[in-house]
């Protein structure tokens, strides 16, 4: 029922159309590039023609890789820091490998057979495989596939996420770390729905045995846990989205620890302002901060690494976080076009640059590999 | 000399005077500028500005006489209560509601903190918050909590229209209001939530103030605001975006919630506004107001623009007013569901006009992480 469901219909072109003919993604007349760029950060957005891939300098500029028709969800870098991977949001059934510095197309893929992306998915072993998060069309259960990269994506291994509508998904503590989102908001199963039945399973990288299921507890069960971060001290947090409005001012961000899941901490208020809907969630180069994001609520809200709230400011439609090269830093992206630089200390937060009149920045925004 | 950005935007805090009831004084302010500041290609046939004038003030204008209204038959009433009185108290709560629903879409300016739209209309209700809570409070005696400097710190659910709607429209409410042993108590709650609807609306418009003072006065110097609009410049992507929000507020929230997967599942329960029968007309305040934001915003743009955009507003304006009375009763039947889907086809035609050729005519891009978030 979104906004894009009806624009998309509108959008001409297909992914698989920009891989058969103009092997080079920069090719729009109005975003022509010929020569290589250093991205900082990945994202996707919503441009004219459909959406993309896109690339942010240091000065924050964002450059567009051609359009295609599928919306697009997470970048994940590839570690050797040149190639990355956009996956299609869901239901889409595309994701796309491009090469950050000329934006050549490399590769294209889709889910297994009656499955969609979640919309993310991560390189591990240095980016010799690629685990995609896809879910069963017809029964909303939770895939993961191991896929080989050089052997153009074959899939290898798949394991059950131990969950339905799994959502994001990342390494972490010698496990692979699931949100498994439950019940998909936005969908007819989600309307009325007061339960969302999402959980955080631990699965084993190798084999993907079934570790651990965490799951909220009986006031909390109205939580879908989405989006996963990770510090480069192994802290990992998820964020979640409230199916309910019922006025309650349900944390909607935890520290994934062990087998359980801890509570981070904030006035009422706060929680209240994030409008039930966290978007996305990061963690800075230091691990000292955490952010998180709703274009809901039109905030970004920080914390201490062990949960304490630091406050929070104004981004309208704000949704895309990421962290800097720079401890104590966040770069944020909006749906308005907008572009962030939020630094946290121990005394609070605020944002320190801006730059306005990029793309539609979508949900979300990441580093690139070094 | 290194200096924490909390510092910094507690420096600047002085300077914009942001002193917001009830919000944590970090999260009015710690918003600021940097140099790298760059302004967007204007290409925007429309002034910002003369629309948030022409187009919103005259609303919360109406807003806030009509809360005063409100406010004045609660403070009659409650010194001589009366059957009379209690459909005065209807009157002034329709109207109100009525207004409230002509502006519920817009999510920027001063409604944007203190959560002042939840606490105006919390909606949607669900698990029956706003019922306990009503409840709760009128069995509690005590009249703390009614008084406005604690009134406004309680739960959404308890402060505003849907309140106000249990209040006046639960079954056997008449009757409770004029005499027996909860009248008075129900009369101290309704005077407060009356009071703290007065108080909104009256925030709601002086945030904005004139051409020379408040945001507006900002707006029209084009001068940016560290919370409400770092960029001024994108005040236009924010009204087309809560446009093309207020018809997808209609499909998702009023008509397919109660719809339900099919007739057996339809939930008449959920219906907006149900208890006031105000159902429908809910939904065509909103879609008028909509519909007239959207013809005002297309105004210089091109002929043949002005005139989809215009087709595309009628047509949900003619919608909305042949939507039957009652949508809860309606979805319980086939013939009144199609009436339903077919509304719901022309409002999702009016947003999808709202993105192109609107917001492409205006040359600004339409927000949408906020609408459907994944």
């Amino acid at each position: 029922m979104g906004i894009l469901d009806l624009s998309r219909r509108n959008l001409m072109g297909r992914f698989g159309d920009l891989a058969r003919a103009p092997r080079v993604l920069f090719g729009g007349a109005a975003h022509a590039h010929d020569h290589a760029l250093d991205a900082e950060w990945l994202a996707t957005a919503g441009v004219e023609g459909g959406f993309a891939p896109v690339m942010l300098g240091a000065d924050y500029a964002a450059t567009q890789v051609k359009a295609g028709a599928q919306r697009l969800h997470w970048v994940e870098p590839n570690p050797d820091g040149r190639t990355a991977i956009a996956v299609a949001r869901r239901p889409g059934t595309m994701a796309v490998l491009f090469e950050c510095r000329s934006g050549a197309v490399l590769a294209t893929f889709e889910p297994g057979e009656g499955r969609v992306f979640s919309g993310h998915g991560r390189f591990i072993e240095g980016g010799r495989r690629f685990l995609a998060v896809e879910i069963e069309r017809a029964s909303g259960q939770g895939v993961v596939t191991r896929r080989v990269v050089e052997a153009d994506f074959a899939i290898e291994a798949e394991w059950a996420s131990a969950g339905i509508g799994p959502h994001d998904m990342l390494p972490a503590d010698g496990a692979l770390v699931v949100a498994n989102g439950g019940v998909e908001p936005h969908t007819p199963e989600a309307v009325g729905a007061e339960v969302a039945g999402a959980s955080v399973a631990r699965l084993d990288p190798q084999t993907g045995e079934v570790r651990s299921v965490a799951e909220l507890g009986e006031d909390l069960e109205s939580l879908s846990l989405r989006h996963l971060a990770s510090g480069p001290d192994g802290l990992t947090v998820i964020a979640a989205q409230d199916l309910l409005a019922d006025g309650m001012a349900r944390p909607l961000v935890y520290a994934v620890e062990g087998e359980g899941l801890r509570a981070f901490d904030a006035p009422d208020e706060e929680w209240r302002g994030l409008r039930t809907y966290v978007g996305s969630v990061a963690v800075d180069a230091s691990g000292a901060f955490v952010a998180a994001a709703s274009p809901r609520g039109n905030r970004v809200a920080v914390w201490k690494r062990d949960g304490r709230f630091l406050g929070s400011l104004t981004l309208v439609d704000g949704c895309g976080l990421a962290p800097t090269r720079q401890g104590g830093q966040f770069l944020a992206t909006s749906g308005l076009g907008e572009v962030a630089l939020i630094a946290a200390d121990e005394e609070g937060v605020g944002v320190v640059a801006r730059r306005s009149g990029g793309p539609r920045f979508d949900n979300h925004a990441v580093l690139a590999a070094g | 000399m290194k200096r924490s950005p909390y510092a910094l935007a507690l420096a600047l805090a002085g300077q914009f005077g942001q002193a917001v009831q009830g919000v944590p004084a970090v999260a009015t302010v710690a918003t600021f500028l940097t140099g790298m500041f760059t302004v967007r290609a204007h290409a925007a046939a429309v002034s910002a500005p003369e629309v948030v004038e022409q187009w919103l003030l005259p609303r919360y204008d109406k807003l806030r006489t009509d809360a005063k209204t409100q406010l004045a038959a609660w403070e009659a009433f409650c010194k001589a209560p009366s059957a009379e009185g209690v459909k005065t108290l209807k009157e002034s709560f329709t109207a109100l509601s009525l207004d409230w629903s002509g502006v519920e879409f817009v999510s920027f300016g001063p409604v944007m903190l203190s959560l002042r739209g939840d606490r105006f209309n919390f909606f949607p209700e669900r698990r029956n918050a706003v019922g306990r809570s009503v409840a709760e409070i009128i069995a509690d005696e005590t009249d703390e909590r009614l008084q406005p400097d604690h009134f406004f710190r309680l739960s959404a659910a308890v402060q505003g229209l849907p309140a106000m709607e249990r209040l006046l429209f639960d079954e056997g409410a008449d009757a409770d209001l004029v005499s027996g042993p909860e009248s008075k108590r129900r009369c101290a709650l309704g005077l407060a939530i009356a009071g703290n609807l007065a108080k909104l609306a009256g925030e709601l418009r002086e945030g904005w103030g004139d051409r020379s003072s408040g945001l507006l006065g900002q707006l029209y110097a084009g001068k940016s605001d560290p919370v409400y609009f770092p960029d001024p410049n994108a005040l236009l992507s924010q009204m087309v975006t809560d446009l093309a929000g207020a018809y997808q507020r209609v499909n998702d929230l009023r008509l397919l919630v109660v719809l339900g997967k099919n007739v057996d599942q339809a939930k008449p329960l959920l219906a907006d506004r149900r208890r006031s029968g105000l159902s429908k007309e809910t939904i065509v305040a909103i879609v008028t107001s909509a519909d007239a934001l959207g013809r005002r915003l297309a105004e210089g743009l091109d002929a043949t623009t002005q005139a989809t955009i215009d087709k595309n507003m009628a047509d949900a304006d003619a919608a909305a007013k042949a939507l039957p009375d009652d949508i809860g009763a309606a979805a319980e039947t086939e013939a009144g569901r199609k009436q339903l889907g077919d509304a719901m086809a022309v409002f999702k035609a009016a947003q999808a006009s709202v993105a192109d050729p609107l917001a492409s005519g205006l040359g600004v891009p339409l927000g949408f992480n906020a609408l459907d978030g994944d």
